[in-house]
């Protein structure tokens, strides 16, 4: 599928974008720089106050899990690309009992390749007790594990997922940044289902767009069709309403979610201070439009009564 | 000091002393000569030097060292011997505080202390309570390969050192090296944490026996990783940042590193009673070593095949691992029982 590459590079674009910003200082991630080249293009500071507002939103949340689990969990990522945020927890000393990525192979043999040169990233992987075992794109440690796979095949992700050795009665957490809306909804149904009928206590973090069916979303839609770049899953981002609908009809006990307009109002005021002096805007209006088309949705099972339900922004 | 086994004997030495004294014109004071009979009922004996009869005597001290005609060892004479020589040696430095570095002190320790203490031993016919002789179970420099380690078994509840466990399943070992079951078979009263740490222990020892096998053939031009099959390399967890050494160097190093670890003092301080936490960590020894069978299985069979045929090690390790719970099924990828399930490709974590 031509369109798979497409998705792919939405990855690298991410993570240049992600560089970008920290590299302009809107926050800290010593890890980026072994991860990605430094990308050629400038972008605009709307872009990189979205990540930011995006990555601290998402780190706040997946924190909060891992603290009420006290560190007995997992966090499987759906579509990591080149996601740090293992290594920038575990430097932190926040760490789960295991760390799964999984994307496309083409996709996850670069991060391989990295890893492998980026002694950083290999160091943080060492443990006493396990070896590292690398593949041409796969890699399991003790705590991290790198699999390929493709998120359409339920019985590949389930392979894989069972090469990591997960504990299905640990609470776990999955995450997807900007993944479901490229997979087909029924195939998504289908992963999202399996989630809740293998693990006993899980929850979702899903960054997506939303509101997609005005004026804003039609263009979005269309520019990446130029890109080659089709979004079957975008049914679900009508709106917050859609995105949590999802959810609720394949197992999972409730959902919640916020627009990123709402979000950044919730980010710590110190910091966004900070962070709105690093790069002059002339104007807010796009940025409130961006902010007003993402969200962040998560949704729980907790049959245990851990406190899953309880996890949010505020 | 002259040795003579019968009187006849001891007479020609005595001639010859006298001959070569008168040659080098050197003067022996004939009186001061003693006699000890050792082992022996005492009768008269006619022994002279320059016609001097020389006079017999129960006791004889000769360098320091005190015999006696029964040739039994005086044990208290003798530690207490060796006290003294420790405190003589005191004014060296040979003493915990402030004194030499604890190895030269360990070495002078060795070199004065113990000879004397253990000199009349050297002779000694060692003797059970009961007047049973014992059996010396050492392989001693000499010892010819037919005799290695040939000695007669004993049971474990006569065993009565703290390397017991140890000594129990070499012993089975040398036994018979094809009765894999036995090996494995735990006696009454020793604690399973001791038996599977012995075990690996052991299982380490003769997998160095392998590795030197290894070494003809599997080189770091031809094995620059270290794989079972194709598809993982396992990184060399030796170094400060995991390395991509080559299987040998991956043998060598991962065999000294679990020599480390099982013989650290901070994990296995005792070889008697093992921490639970400690005991944990010998799956993780397990997994690792067991990837230099699987590297020689797939790499370089024949080999394998030989030390297989010779040691049975891959199938005494494959069956100890799974009775103990140590590594997963899935992760024993080298066919070497009857019932092993095959797995398709690898994988471990």
């Amino acid at each position: 599928m031509a369109s798979d590459d497409a998705v792919r590079a939405t990855n690298d674009d991410a993570a240049q974008c992600k560089r970008f910003a920290v590299e302009k200082g809107y926050w800290q991630d010593p890890f980026i720089t072994l991860l990605t080249q430094r990308s050629q293009n400038k972008h605009a500071p709307e872009i990189s106050r979205g990540y930011y507002a995006r990555v601290m939103a998402m780190r706040t949340l997946l924190q909060k899990f891992i603290k009420m689990t006290d560190g007995n969990c997992q966090v499987v990522n759906l579509g990591a690309g080149f996601d740090t945020t293992y290594w920038l927890f575990k430097s932190n000393g926040i760490k789960a009992k295991s760390f799964v990525e999984m994307d496309f192979p083409t996709v996850t043999s670069k991060k391989c390749f990295f890893i492998r040169k980026g002694e950083a990233l290999l160091n943080a992987i060492a443990s006493d007790e396990e070896d590292i075992q690398i593949s041409k794109s796969e890699i399991h440690g003790q705590d991290y594990h790198l699999v390929s796979a493709n998120l359409r095949d339920i019985k590949e992700v389930e392979r894989k997922l069972h090469d990591c050795h997960l504990d299905k009665s640990l609470p776990t957490v999955f995450i997807a940044e900007c993944v479901l809306v490229y997979i087909d909804s029924d195939k998504t149904k289908v992963l999202l289902n399996w989630i809740t009928e293998n693990f006993t206590s899980a929850l979702f973090l899903n960054y997506e767009q939303v509101n997609m069916q005005d004026k804003f979303g039609e263009v979005m839609i269309e520019n990446l069709k130029q890109r080659d770049c089709s979004l079957p899953g975008v049914s679900a981002c009508a709106s917050l309403q859609a995105q949590k609908i999802r959810f609720t009809d394949t197992g999972w006990e409730a959902a919640d979610g916020m627009e990123m307009t709402n979000i950044y109002k919730s980010l710590p005021h110190a910091d966004v201070h900070r962070v709105e002096k690093l790069e002059f805007m002339d104007e807010r209006e796009l940025l409130d439009q961006l902010f007003s088309h993402y969200c962040i949705v998560w949704a729980w099972k907790d049959p245990n009564n851990i406190g899953l339900g309880s996890i949010d922004l505020t | 000091m002259l040795c003579a086994t019968s009187e006849q004997d001891a007479s020609t030495q005595l001639r010859i002393i006298e001959s070569c004294t008168k040659n080098d014109r050197v003067k022996i004071n004939s009186k001061k000569n003693e006699i000890l009979l050792i082992n022996k009922k005492s009768k008269e004996l006619n022994l002279e030097l320059f016609n001097e009869k020389i006079s017999e005597k129960q006791t004889i001290k000769h360098l320091g060292i005190e015999r006696q005609d029964r040739n039994t060892p005086n044990v208290v004479n003798r530690i207490s011997t060796a006290r003294a020589t420790m405190y003589s040696l005191m004014g060296a430095g040979l003493h915990g505080i402030n004194g030499v570095n604890p190895l030269i002190s360990y070495k002078l320790w060795r070199t004065f202390v113990i000879p004397r203490m253990l000199y009349e031993g050297a002779a000694m016919k060692m003797k059970m309570a009961d007047g049973s002789t014992a059996v010396l179970r050492r392989n001693r420099p000499g010892t010819k390969a037919e005799m290695w380690s040939k000695w007669s078994d004993i049971a474990y509840e006569e065993m009565d050192n703290t390397l017991a466990v140890q000594q129990y399943i070499q012993q089975a070992i040398n036994k018979d090296v094809n009765d894999v079951e036995g090996i494995l078979n735990q006696p009454d009263g020793v604690d399973e944490g001791v038996w599977k740490y012995e075990h690996l222990r052991q299982f380490c020892m003769e997998l160095n026996g392998l590795s030197v096998k290894l070494q003809a053939e599997c080189n770091p031009e031809t094995c620059t990783q270290m794989t079972a099959t194709e598809q993982w390399i396992f990184l060399c967890a030796a170094h400060k940042t995991p390395k991509e050494c080559p299987a040998i160097d991956y043998t060598r190093h991962t065999l000294d590193g679990a020599a480390c670890l099982l013989n650290s003092n901070k994990y296995f301080p005792s070889r008697v009673s093992i921490k639970e936490s400690s005991v944990a960590k010998l799956g993780s020894v397990c997994r690792r070593v067991y990837r230099i069978f699987s590297h020689a299985y797939f790499h370089h069979r024949t080999l394998f095949d030989e030390y297989e045929n010779e040691t049975n090690l891959c199938k005494r390790f494959t069956i100890f691992v799974t009775k103990y719970n140590l590594m997963s099924k899935e992760n024993l990828i080298v066919p070497i029982l009857d019932d092993q399930e095959l797995i398709e490709g690898e994988s471990e974590a």
